[in-house]
């Protein structure tokens, strides 16, 4: 490359008009220097000179154009202070919705974990046919462990804990119980005290707790005194030996609407015979050991699981078995991935569609500042110096949208935390923190690029001439025009298809909240209460206490029915057990049946409104000494597993333990959607708490939720309940103190999230694109007032004229209606996930979304056609053209 | 009519500047010319580079302190690639009042000793 190439190359460091009114002179300039300058030394001198000279130049003249760009643009922002209102309001709506769902996206799916070297971290299932994600057993987690030669294994679990003692309340917290490699496999210390030792989870060891550093601020008010005091968690003496930073999460707090409070040190007996595997509660968290890649990782636990099978042939019948290794971090937040990543595509149309309007804005204005923006033609303005000043108006309209715009996403971050949905973990984390601050800026200037760079390229293009000699609309008008109407196009068509998924996702929601739950949940308070084992150690002990409960809680003035079951609809969900049938055969099966299972007492079914099918309800004398123990099964029990009818009466037995008895099926009682309003009844059965038997201390039923159907509104018994609680036992703390149709609604958090978010972007498009509609329409009467006068005159009637302008309006309305619509066609699969009861390609939908955009877009067209029919004759002719 | 302009608005001017406007002062020149002047002149103390000229030549024709000039020399001597600058009336006096500043200034730190009588004679 010869010097002159490269020290034009080097000017590219200049402003383009500046380079243009003297590069080839600088370049001739330099040349002569070269000349002159002789000797290869004298020669760098030179060069060493002009890149040091063009290094500070260049970016002080940047700056300075820019400074005089901008004064310009305020300048003429002041001046117009409508056209800045609308066009900052429209971007305003447009950038902070962007930045509020960027600051949701940034919160849940964006920030790295909270531990060390996080992408090293995977999540550890077994994986089977039908069960592609299943948790560990004890045996398992240890065999696991002991054998895998690339991964370091961890396992917690979630548990609720009654604290006591002291002066303080008692309450019950969710305990994070761990193994106590967990620290050092996730990369956290505590921020006071240690973390767990070996020792601590050994069988008889003296109990240790870790606090988190909510629960030491909140109950302890963080006094640093408390590492190596005792305090009471159910009902034993605890050591606290560490307090965990702010920071600390536990994996198993993502996506769970409960915080952990304490952890605690998950004691498993390595001696203990590994034959028996079955109890599937451990979530199993491993790192990666160094230089281990994930591949490698899960052909070695391939390897384990092979021997394991060949070791417990009888336990490993499931069909393919084997271990599943998922980044932590898809595993946590995975979920929640397509639901905000259609969310965000949602929300990015609807700035696009600002865009439109904005630009639409701004040409018709361009056409105001022909005569302005010629005479800075004519005055030796190059092209791209007026593109530039155009595209720093348009940038500087976008920053004022912004900081509005910011206003607007704090409102709409609050509205996200209101509804609280758990599918979103992490999300009470956002903020408007300065990575979301920085996508706020580089959207704006984006967008301002965007909106501005059509309007500025069509206005430069300017006939200076034609312009200055007030010529009427020439070629470019026209252009203009077109690329007016096809914005309207586009816009109309943007809209219609957010219309259609919003419309789509809003009717989910209401089939949703119409589906028969299955329960009567108005005027029912529910309280959670969980009896330690050191003071109520049998299940008949928990059988007396939560009678006697029951009976103060009815004879409470307001409380018409009271129960309580382990279970609670739409919250508190149990796994299965299988059973099998008096009389009937399993044909090859290891039994006859599975349903879920749930301990209840007397009133459970009546104070939740849930109906009698047939039979009876449980009574009081379903107690231990009944001659016959009972069971209850739920509709869909008797009738998949009782096809002819015949279910009452019969008799079953839950498999596995030779200590259960035989039950008599004594009353069906109607479904309930038990795991969510969008998820059918699995079958259930119901056994009075007093005939309850457990297999192991890990099944006992001794946390029940108590429900009562009250005469007055639910929440003002609560505090007569938990009184109620007080008198009963001191030590025992009431938990999740809700009303019943609170729960509901809280189930259905999520979905009503997406439903509001969507439903909202959809209004806006709605009005956004109605404005836009009305802005060109309205200009486009104005601009041809003359020509409506001479139609007029001629004698066309009124009605020709709006017949005229609407018809003009609508054919646009039209064409971007059925781009919009095919496109909502063709890509309304994307929503599915989001969908309840109602198919991406709903008829109803497609047709009332395209309709009601239709009839907004007839009324702004029809208010500046209006406007056409009185135009009077007389006057527009004498307009100048 | 336009407003008559203070040249006072555009004091101080940098050294590099006033090297400029005094190069100019004794007739139209193109850029490398005033270069080699300004070169010549501050006996090497004072190099411009192509970037800081242009960059006050564009200063100065903006704010009319310098024009380009129509007239060019014999033709035999001329490259036409060339543009010559002259200053302008305004940018004459912004040059007097540039250095009716600095006299001032030169007085007043002579009336402080700040000048050793031996470096003046």
């Amino acid at each position: 490359m010869s010097q002159t190439r490269l020290f034009r190359r080097l000017l590219r460091l200049l402003p383009f008009d500046f380079r243009a009114d003297y590069g080839r002179e600088m370049e001739q300039v330099f040349r002569e220097q070269q000349r002159e300058a002789g000797g290869r030394l004298a020669r760098t001198a030179v060069w060493m000179h002009a890149i040091a000279d063009l290094a500070a130049i260049g970016p002080r003249e940047h700056l300075t154009q820019l400074q005089q760009d901008l004064r310009y643009a305020l300048r003429g922002m002041r001046r117009n202070p409508g056209f800045v209102a609308v066009a900052v309001v429209t971007l305003a709506l447009g950038i902070g919705t962007n930045t509020a769902m960027f600051s949701v996206v940034h919160a849940v799916l964006l920030r790295p974990l909270p531990y060390a070297d996080p992408d090293r971290l995977v999540a550890l299932y077994n994986r089977m046919d039908g069960n592609p994600e299943l948790a560990l057993s004890d045996p398992e987690y240890l065999d696991y462990a002991e054998r895998t030669r690339t991964l370091a294994v961890a396992a917690t679990a979630v548990n609720f804990v009654n604290l006591t003692g002291g002066t303080i309340e008692s309450e019950r917290v969710l305990g994070g119980i761990v193994t106590t490699n967990a620290f050092a496999v996730l990369g956290v210390q505590p921020a006071l005290g240690r973390s767990f030792r070996p020792e601590d989870a050994a069988p008889g060891a003296p109990r240790a707790v870790i606090l988190t550093d909510r629960l030491w601020k909140r109950r302890y008010h963080a006094d640093p005194a408390i590492v190596g005091t005792t305090i009471m968690v159910n009902g034993d003496r605890q050591e606290v030996v560490g307090v965990m930073p702010a920071s600390f999460t536990l994996p198993a707090e993502f996506g769970s609407d409960q915080p952990v409070s304490m952890l605690l040190p998950l004691t498993l007996d390595a001696a203990a015979p590994r034959s028996r595997r079955g109890g599937h509660y451990l979530a199993a968290i491993a790192r990666l050991k160094p230089g281990v890649a994930l591949e490698a990782a899960s052909a070695d636990m391939a390897g384990v699981i092979a021997g394991l099978k060949r070791e417990y042939p009888e336990q490993h019948t499931q069909p393919n078995w084997g271990i599943l290794l998922r980044p932590l971090r898809a595993d946590l937040v995975g979920p929640s991935r397509p639901i905000l990543l259609t969310l965000v595509a949602a929300v990015g149309l609807v700035l696009l569609m600002t865009c439109a309007n904005v630009a639409n804005l701004l040409l018709a204005r361009g056409e105001v500042r022909r005569r302005e923006l010629s005479v800075r033609t004519a005055l030796g303005a190059s092209r791209f110096r007026l593109v530039r000043q155009l595209l720093t108006e348009s940038c500087v309209l976008a920053l004022a949208g912004a900081a509005l715009g910011l206003l607007v996403a704090a409102a709409c971050q609050r509205l996200v935390l209101m509804i609280d949905p758990t599918t979103l973990p992490r999300v009470a984390d956002m903020r408007l923190s300065v990575p979301v601050l920085l996508f706020t800026i580089a959207l704006a200037i984006g967008t301002g690029l965007v909106f501005g760079l059509i309007p500025a390229v069509q206005i430069s293009r300017e006939d200076v001439n034609e312009a200055l000699t007030a010529g009427g609309r020439g070629a470019t008008g026209g252009l203009r025009g077109r690329v007016r109407a096809t914005l309207v196009v586009a816009q109309v068509a943007v809209a219609v298809a957010l219309l259609v998924a919003a419309g789509l996702v809003v009717r989910s929601f209401v089939n949703l909240v119409r589906v028969p739950s299955g329960i009567r949940a108005d005027h029912v308070l529910t309280m959670r209460v969980s009896l330690p084992t050191v003071r109520y150690p049998s299940q008949r002990d928990v059988g007396v206490f939560f009678d006697a409960l029951l009976d103060r809680i009815r004879a409470l003035p307001g409380a018409h029915i009271a129960g309580a079951a382990t279970g609670l609809p739409l919250s508190v969900a149990s796994g299965d057990w299988s059973f099998d049938v008096d009389g009937r055969a399993i044909e090859g099966r290891r039994h006859f049946g599975a349903a879920d299972w749930y301990a209840i007492t007397p009133g459970y079914f009546e104070a939740l409104g849930i109906r009698l099918v047939n039979g009876r309800l449980p009574q009081r004398s379903d107690d231990a000494d009944a001659a016959v123990p009972v069971l209850f099964l739920n509709e869909t029990a008797a009738r998949s597993f009782f096809p002819a009818g015949d279910a009452l009466g019969q008799r079953l037995k839950v498999s596995g333990a030779a200590a259960q008895p035989w039950r008599t099926v004594a009353g069906i009682v109607g479904d309930v959607r038990h795991r969510g309003l969008d998820r059918p009844a699995r079958p259930e059965m119901f056994f009075p708490l007093a005939q309850f038997r457990h297999f192991s201390p890990g099944s006992q039923a001794r946390a029940l939720t108590v429900v009562v159907r009250t005469a007055i509104e639910p929440m003002a018994l609560a505090p007569a309940l938990r009184a109620a609680l007080r008198e009963q036992d001191a030590e025992v703390p009431p938990a999740q103190q809700r009303d019943m149709t609170t729960v509901v609604s809280a189930s259905v958090a999520d979905r009503r999230l997406t439903m509001l978010l969507m439903g909202g972007f959809g209004a806006l498009a709605l009005l956004v694109a109605a404005v836009g509609v009305y802005g060109v329409m309205a200009y486009h009467v104005v601009q041809r007032t003359r020509e409506m006068g001479v139609r007029l005159a001629l004698g066309a009637s009124p009605d020709d004229v709006l017949a005229l302008v609407v018809g003009q309006g609508m054919r646009l309305v039209a064409i971007g209606l059925a781009i919009g619509v095919a496109a909502a066609i063709a890509f309304s699969g994307g929503l599915r996930q989001m969908l309840f009861a109602v198919g991406p390609r709903d008829t109803a939908t497609l047709i009332a979304a395209p309709a009601a955009l239709g009839a907004i877009a007839l009324v702004a067209c029809l208010i500046p056609a209006r406007r056409a029919t009185r135009v009077d004759p007389a006057i527009a002719l004498r307009v100048e053209p | 009519m336009t407003k008559r302009r203070n040249p006072d608005e555009c004091l101080p001017l940098t050294p590099a500047m006033f090297e400029v406007l005094i190069a100019l002062a004794d007739g139209e020149k193109h850029g490398y010319a005033v270069l080699k002047e300004v070169e010549r002149r501050s006996e090497g103390s004072v190099t411009l580079s192509p970037g800081t000229l242009y960059a006050i030549i564009r200063r100065f024709v903006s704010d009319g302190i310098v024009a380009e000039s129509d007239e060019r020399p014999d033709a035999a001597l001329d490259d036409e690639r060339r543009r010559y600058y002259r200053l302008t009336e305004f940018g004459r006096s912004v040059a007097c009042a540039e250095a009716r500043r600095m006299e001032t200034a030169l007085g007043m730190a002579r009336a402080k000793s700040l000048i050793p009588r031996a470096r003046l004679t």
